[in-house]
C-alpha cells in the first residue's frame, strides 16, 4: 500500500497584458482593444503535493 | 513563489464530487497584501475590487472551467479567467473562488509583483491535478 496520497497539486499560470488605451476603461470586463504589451510568467508557482503519512 | 490548494478547497472538492452541493471555483480575485500563502488561510491578502485604487473589497471575475491531460486523461481542472483593472494599483496575490463576491478560497498564489494601470489585465491559468 503507497504511504502517500497525492491531492490536487496545483499551478498558476500567469500573463500581464498591459493596455494601450489612454483612457481607462468604463467596464470591469472590458478587454483591451490595444494592448501594447504581454508578459508571460509562465507556470510561476508550484508546490509537492502534502504528504500522509 | 508558492501555490497552494486551500484547506477550504479540498472541501469544495468533496462537496461537488460527493453531488452533496458546491460551485464550481471558477471566480478569480486579487489582493495588493504582503505575506505567503497558506493552506489555511480563508481569503487573498489585503483583498481588492477590480479597481485597485479603492478600498478592500471581493468582486471576482468569473472564468472557465475546463479538463485537462496530465498524467492520466482529464486528470486535472483548470480555471481560465482575466481580470482587468479599473483602477491602478500592484498586485501581490490572487486566488480562486467558489462565489463571484465573497466565498470559500480554493487555491492561492503569492509573490506577485504586477503593477497595473487601469485597463491593464492579468490572465490567470490555474490548474489543480488529481492524478
Amino acid at each position: 500500500m503507497a504511504d502517500t496520497m497525492v491531492v490536487g497539486e496545483t499551478t498558476f499560470q500567469i500573463i500581464v497584458t498591459r493596455c494601450g488605451c489612454d483612457q481607462p476603461l468604463s467596464h470591469p470586463d472590458a478587454v483591451c482593444p490595444t494592448p501594447r504589451e504581454v508578459i508571460d510568467h509562465g507556470i510561476v508557482a508550484r508546490i509537492l503535493p502534502e504528504e500522509t503519512p | 513563489m508558492t501555490a497552494v490548494l486551500n484547506d477550504g478547497g479540498k472541501a469544495v472538492i468533496s462537496n461537488l464530487v460527493s453531488g452533496l452541493g458546491g460551485t464550481v471555483p471558477k471566480y478569480v480575485g486579487w489582493g495588493t497584501g504582503a505575506g505567503a500563502v497558506s493552506a489555511g488561510n480563508t481569503s487573498l491578502s489585503t483583498e481588492k475590487l477590480v479597481d485597485l485604487s479603492t478600498s478592500a473589497g471581493t468582486d471576482h471575475t468569473t472564468g472557465t472551467p475546463t479538463r485537462a491531460t496530465t498524467t492520466v486523461t482529464n486528470d486535472t481542472l483548470v480555471i481560465t479567467a482575466t481580470r482587468t483593472a479599473t483602477g491602478g494599483g500592484t498586485v501581490t496575490n490572487m486566488g480562486t473562488f467558489d462565489a463571484a463576491s465573497g466565498g470559500t478560497l480554493f487555491a492561492s498564489v503569492d509573490s506577485l509583483s504586477d503593477v497595473l494601470a487601469s485597463g491593464d489585465a492579468i490572465t490567470l491559468v490555474m490548474n489543480t491535478k488529481f492524478a
